[in-house]
């Protein structure tokens, strides 16, 4: 039997591209939160060392989620009925708890924090009052780390979770999602780390091996989460996998964005891995941070917009046009400039003394 | 027997002892069904739709929009309009299905607001405030049935509620009412003396839902629909989409 849809109707997405903007910012941010909570526990060592670049990344790129999240709301005046009427079956609703607490622990954490090195190496003159008194923050710490490390744990989880719930859309319904979305993010959160340590720290090159490794970790992660989604999915028949499956056999668009999924994976993971093996390489691996982090970014585009032209009854695929207002490219750009408007002054901020000057080592000032 | 049918079979059984069992004492654990509020709870809600008297005018379709005004281009319900044709025979015929809110007994929709803004009544309608809903969309993202959309007047969910505005003054929902062939047949399952019981009785070997296997257990029973509707369409897309018109594909020359 053939059967030909003659009068159907187009459904639109739902989650704008606001929601691939916060999805990206807010992994960023949770992955680096918990980067820099190490390095608050392991101190002393490198971990300590991460310290700087974790914390560019996560405050810069936690500051502008939340504002996405907004976006993605049609109604974003009506937030606060987050919080009128909270709802602990929804996993939406408990997101909108963990972020605010995640949100406190990283800024609180990082504001002490910047404050301790503030006084150990002079704060310029329009941020003397940041170390201002003879107070210090250094026994509220670790708790304001703890509640960072374990709020970022938490945007892990319900960010994948709220996805991955959505039985309807068959390639979300998968556990390996959760971790899919979070090694992803460890991936473009440790590139932007190996930037920022060889672009605005100058960081050691021990330091930058240190994360180069991480980051061939992450790689490792991301690769072992797509095997043991398709591997477990092709063993026990998972819808997710089954809908895979079909889009791959039906339409060269999946077909190509499996192919690009699969190269970068393979051309980040040979590149790291040759990089390691000289200085040389080490100290140029920067130049991985823009394909690294275009492949985070494009992971959720594909997750989130891309399944949602897949019609959840009807045959093909839905046209999606990205619309250039706010609802589409300019909301993209917007997000994105936001980003850079933050980072063209965070970086000053945490770098302080070891941007103007070039000789100061990181592990210099770690050590004192 | 179809998967289809059996899940219809523990329906029927809920029909005939006259009681529907609501998910009896829900507690909130992560995505579980709240408790369900307002409405009548001795009644349950439920639709047959006899394929077999449908003729695809859209009468519904456009008695609906009249009825609860969605914005031009959506649709809180609409006939699909498929042309089935047979591998052997080369016969071809003309298949229409007139889509709505399901009324699922367990809908997915609801569990996932996060401001409690949609839930579903102990008469089994699932409505939605739309002066409390934030627009987030993930309603419209976890219904199965394409039911729901983000109204674009009121930027909120939008979805099919049974006319309930009309059934509690006494009157059908505008797409029963203005049904040229009778397809559509709504009343209180709970009753085992209402139409739909009697309907449903009748044509018992022949009754089915969407996609079934989901567990949503849907309320809107097909009647003389092929097994190739059941789940998503195995065939030929429309050829083209028309953005300025709600998308509806075939909605212009």
């Amino acid at each position: 039997m053939n059967v030909a849809e003659i009068i159907v109707p187009q459904q639109e997405v739902a989650w704008l591209p606001w929601a691939v903007q916060y999805f990206f910012f807010v992994g960023l941010a949770a992955t680096a939160a918990i980067i820099a909570g190490v390095g608050e526990f392991l101190r002393g060592g490198r971990w300590q060392r991460l310290q700087p670049a974790a914390l560019l990344v996560a405050v810069s790129t936690g500051v502008v989620a939340p504002i996405a999240l907004l976006a993605d709301l049609h109604q974003p005046g009506r937030f606060h009925h987050f919080y009128t009427d909270i709802t602990p079956w929804s996993w939406m609703s408990l997101g909108a708890l963990i972020l605010p607490v995640f949100m406190a622990g990283l800024i609180g954490y990082w504001v002490l924090w910047q404050r301790e090195r503030f006084k150990a190496q002079g704060a310029p003159r329009w941020l003397a009052l940041w170390a201002v008194g003879r107070w210090s923050g250094r026994r509220v710490m670790p708790w304001l780390a703890a509640l960072m490390t374990i709020g970022a744990m938490g945007i892990l989880v319900y960010t994948g979770s709220e996805v991955m719930i959505v039985k309807a859309r068959a390639l979300w319904h998968t556990e390996w999602l959760i971790l899919n979305l979070a090694m992803t993010a460890f991936m473009g959160t440790l590139a932007a780390m190996l930037y920022a340590q060889s672009r605005i720290f100058r960081a050691t090159a021990g330091d930058q091996r240190f994360t180069l490794r991480l980051f061939v970790l992450a790689l490792l992660g991301t690769g072992a989460g797509a095997l043991g989604w398709a591997a477990t999915g092709w063993i026990t028949d998972s819808v997710s996998f089954q809908a895979f499956g079909r889009l791959i056999e039906q339409f060269a668009y999946w077909r190509i964005v499996f192919a690009l999924s699969l190269g970068v994976g393979i051309a980040l993971l040979v590149a790291a891995l040759w990089m390691l093996r000289t200085p040389r390489g080490v100290a140029l691996s920067w130049w991985m941070a823009p394909l690294a982090l275009l492949a985070a970014w494009s992971f959720r585009w594909a997750v989130l917009m891309d399944v949602q032209t897949v019609p959840k009854y009807g045959a093909g695929l839905y046209p999606y046009h990205l619309p250039l207002g706010s609802d589409g490219l300019l909301g993209i750009l917007g997000i994105f400039g936001l980003w850079l408007a933050v980072m063209m002054v965070l970086p000053g901020i945490i770098a302080g003394r070891e941007a103007a000057n070039g000789s100061v080592k990181m592990s210099e000032v770690a050590h004192g | 027997m179809d998967l289809s049918r059996r899940q219809f079979l523990g329906k029927a059984a809920i029909s005939a002892g006259a009681a529907v069992v609501p998910l009896a004492d829900v507690q909130a654990a992560v995505n579980d069904q709240p408790a369900r509020r307002g409405g009548d709870p001795g009644k349950r809600y439920g639709m047959a739709i006899d394929l077999r008297r449908c003729i695809g005018c859209q009468a519904c379709t456009v008695s609906c929009s009249i009825e609860n005004q969605p914005p031009v281009g959506q649709f809180r319900t609409i006939v699909h309009q498929y042309e089935v044709k047979d591998n052997d025979s080369e016969d071809t015929a003309a298949v229409m299905l007139p889509r709505l809110c399901n009324q699922c007994d367990n809908p997915p929709c609801v569990p996932v607001c996060p401001v409690q803004a949609t839930w579903q009544r102990r008469d089994g309608i699932v409505v939605v405030d739309n002066e409390q809903c934030v627009g987030c969309g993930y309603c419209v993202q976890a219904c199965p049935y394409d039911a729901r959309f983000i109204n674009h007047d009121t930027q909120v969910a939008d979805k099919c509620n049974f006319c309930v505005h009309r059934l509690e003054a006494g009157l059908l929902p505008a797409c029963v009412e203005s049904c040229v062939g009778g397809a559509r047949i709504i009343g209180d399952l709970n009753d085992p003396d209402s139409h739909i019981n009697q309907v449903l009785r009748e044509n018992y070997d022949d009754i089915k839902v969407l996609k079934p296997e989901l567990n949503t257990r849907p309320h809107v029973f097909y009647i003389g629909m092929t097994d190739a509707f059941i789940e998503r369409i195995q065939g030929e897309s429309g050829l083209w989409f028309d953005s300025e018109h709600g998308g509806v594909m075939g909605a212009v020359s």
